[in-house]
């Protein structure tokens, strides 16, 4: 620290640039931030933006290291005894040198993202974003320039508003139409344009309507990973339009056959970012899934959902489970030859609760539909159902024995011999006298696991089905029709109509009985 | 999607009020995404009595910012070869982020309270929206939602298909037992057409749920 403290003190600028620039590239913790708050480097460096290029840039770069994500240090700079180091800051962002320019914008925006209270006028936000797009021109830093943008609106609706009207889409698009651009310019300009429709309808629409999907497509097949991956986020975040893909706009071999390729990128974050662009595109809902089918998606999905790495199994089972949704029976068969019940089983079982809850909802997507959907929980000796009661009996954590509890209420929507099915590994035969997991569920804080749990309940105990009877007996043996009177004023809307439901079909076959 | 009658301009895009303070409504399982709906919408006029089978499918749903939206298929409509589906858009009345004055679409306060109070759940709410819209109501655990389908685009005719999706509908769906309730509304439509749908099951003996995940 005192040899830090000693370089910034020195008389010569490429020392006191040195200094800042080992401040950059060395400090990397909250506590480092705070150590180097705390010695007063911050009023040497906020000096140093009064000097030369070199010292102002230094400063800059080395200023935003040290207030990256620590409000209590941003604090400590926006002191009055700072001598409005703020406006300063603000003050670079109209230098003549670009990358000043630059720097100062970074500057600002790393204290707006970590104390967005500490930069409310609206002015100083709109004034960013039209200076960043103003230094996409720019042959010395164009190239950074877009991903400071997408640092300053990711996640942030309001920015991504203030970003729209000030018609940075049709500018980045305008940017692509120059082509062809540099691989780290245009990886910058997908990932600011992703960031753009990651929320905002309005802003999809206008991508959309620019006609900018074929840049996007194109760029799918770069020969640069970065850039790969990043076409596949902007259209991951493009196709979060549900109004779209009800359209199918997706759903066609320009944006499939790129994509499914892309599943056999040999860098890991590519095919990361390809499986999160399918998931998306494969929901579609005009029954167009079969193309995905056709281009060999779902065996590669499969093999990826063997991965040993947990993060690509995860996102390829999403993508099966998006895929299952709504499907019809002839694709939900070729799905299921192709992943076998055996590979859902274990999947169903993996040592990830984020891999067992996608693989559950998969199992509740199949067995939803036509009533013969049901019967893919049955095949092999009933693996599915068995692999599904296992784990709402061993599972911990709700998302999962949500999930699980769905496949139950779907499949006992079904027959007498599937309700049956679920009651048997709902209360198994030779179970101790423990209580059941569906009084646990029933108790459960998360009103999702409880609603899920009356839903299965509603659908054992349906009126029409001749076995009711018998099954409302052994749920009030076992303690659960007097646990629905209990919950017939549920702080949870959904699960006090359900119970209502439910326990009233109780009773009407108890009456029935007699 | 009413017989066209008379080409109206595009719709007006002012928004609704917004308020914060209140709590928005729960969710709903009856009202969730693969959820299907089937019934009527009589389309009756002075010159006929006539109604049109009618099956609606959610496709997405976003409680957050109160949206909702979805596809209605019409089944047995005289002047087409096939079912004709639109794309709708709906706006949950959470009072958050709308209440139950729709200010765009040429609808009036007046318009609103008209439609509303054709709905009898709506009954208990009235005094409150006829001074503020509802905005001050809480409506997280009331069992009804009320909200407001718009249809965006036809999915599979063209829009010179004879068929006009320039109004919406006043919707009103039971949390109970997941039926749906709606009137259309369009200046230049008959007025009042109402729409009837129940939950269906498909032929299961009980409720069925799929889901999907957008990353």
């Amino acid at each position: 620290m005192e040899f830090i403290q000693s370089l910034l003190n020195s008389e010569n600028e490429n020392v006191t640039g040195l200094g800042a620039s080992i401040i950059t590239h060395s400090c990397q913790t909250n506590m480092q931030q705070k150590a180097l708050s705390d010695t007063g480097i911050i009023k040497k460096l906020i000096c140093m933006l009064g000097g030369s290029v070199t010292q102002k840039e230094a400063s800059l770069e080395s200023l935003a290291t040290i207030l990256k994500g620590n409000p209590d240090v941003i604090l400590k700079f926006m002191e009055p005894e700072n001598g409005g180091a703020l406006g300063t800051v603000n003050e670079l962002t109209k230098d003549k040198n670009a990358r000043t320019r630059l720097l100062a914008c970074m500057c600002l925006i790393v204290i707006r993202n970590s104390s967005p209270s500490c930069l409310q006028d609206l002015r100083i936000k709109t004034k960013l974003i039209l200076i960043l797009l103003e230094l996409l021109e720019d042959d010395q830093v164009g190239d950074e320039a877009p991903f400071a943008l997408s640092s300053l609106i990711a996640e942030k609706e309001d920015l991504q508003v203030l970003a729209f009207e000030a018609n940075v889409i049709d500018k980045l698009v305008n940017h692509l139409r120059k082509g062809p651009l540099l691989s780290r310019r245009l990886e910058g300009i997908l990932i600011a344009l992703a960031n753009m429709c990651s929320r905002l309808e309005r802003c999809r629409d206008r991508l959309l309507s620019l006609e900018a999907m074929k840049f996007v497509t194109d760029a799918l097949s770069q020969d640069s990973g970065e850039v790969r991956a990043a076409a596949c986020i902007c259209l991951k975040n493009v196709s979060r339009s549900v109004k779209n893909l009800s359209a199918g706009l997706f759903m066609n071999e320009n944006f499939v056959v790129p994509l499914v390729r892309l599943l056999f990128d040999d860098l890991t974050f590519v095919q990361v970012s390809a499986l999160d662009a399918i998931s998306n595109i494969v929901v579609d809902f005009l029954a167009h899934k079969k193309i995905f089918m056709q281009c060999g998606g779902v065996k590669q999905l499969v093999q990826l959902s063997k991965s040993m790495d947990s993060t690509i199994r995860v996102k390829a089972v999403c993508a099966l489970r998006n895929l299952t949704f709504l499907v019809n029976d002839q694709c939900k068969e070729e799905i299921l030859s192709e992943l076998t019940q055996l590979t859902l089983g274990s999947l169903i079982c993996d040592p990830e609760t984020c891999v067992q809850e996608q693989s559950l909802s998969l199992v509740r997507n199949l067995v939803d539909g036509p009533l013969d959907s049901i019967q893919h929980v049955f095949a092999a000796d009933a693996l599915l159902l068995h692999a599904v009661g296992q784990q709402l009996q061993s599972a911990s954590k709700a998302e999962v024995l949500i999930q699980g509890m769905y496949v139950f209420t779907n499949v006992a929507s079904g027959n007498e011999v599937h309700k049956e099915a679920v009651m048997q590994e709902l209360f198994p035969p030779l179970a101790n006298d423990s209580e059941s997991v569906m009084l646990k569920f029933l108790h459960s804080d998360d009103s999702r696991l409880r609603t899920a749990a009356v839903w299965a309940l509603v659908n054992l105990t349906f009126p029409s089905s001749s076995g009711a009877f018998g099954r409302v007996m052994k749920l009030r043996n076992a303690g659960v029709v007097s646990q629905l009177k209990n919950m017939v004023n549920d702080p949870c809307l959904d699960v006090k109509l359900r119970a209502r439901t439910a326990l009233g079909q109780s009773m009407t076959s108890d009456d029935g009985s007699t | 999607m009413p017989v066209r009658v008379v080409e109206t301009s595009s719709a007006l895009s002012h928004p609704s009020g917004g308020t914060s303070g209140n709590t928005l409504p729960s969710a709903c399982t009856l009202l969730s995404v693969g959820q299907a709906f089937s019934g009527t919408q009589n389309v009756s006029s002075q010159q006929k009595d006539e109604a049109w089978r009618v099956n609606v499918r959610i496709q997405g749903c976003d409680l957050d910012h109160g949206y909702l939206c979805g596809t209605m298929e019409a089944l047995n409509v005289p002047m087409a070869d096939t079912p004709v589906v639109t794309f709708w858009e709906g706006e949950i009345v959470d009072t958050k982020n709308y209440t139950f004055f729709t200010g765009k679409w040429g609808a009036t306060s007046d318009d609103d309270i008209k439609h509303w109070t054709k709905f009898p759940s709506f009954s208990p709410l009235l005094s409150q929206v006829e001074v503020d819209g509802g905005k001050s109501l809480d409506l997280s655990n009331y069992p009804y939602i009320f909200m407001r389908w718009k249809e965006q685009y036809f999915v599979n005719v063209g829009t010179d298909c004879g068929l006009t999706i320039a109004g919406f509908y006043y919707v009103c769906f039971s949390c109970s037992d997941g039926s749906i309730n709606g009137f259309y509304y369009d200046p230049n439509s008959s007025p009042f057409q109402k729409l009837e749908l129940k939950s269906t099951n498909e032929g299961r003996l009980g409720f069925s749920f799929s889901s999907y995940e957008l990353q």
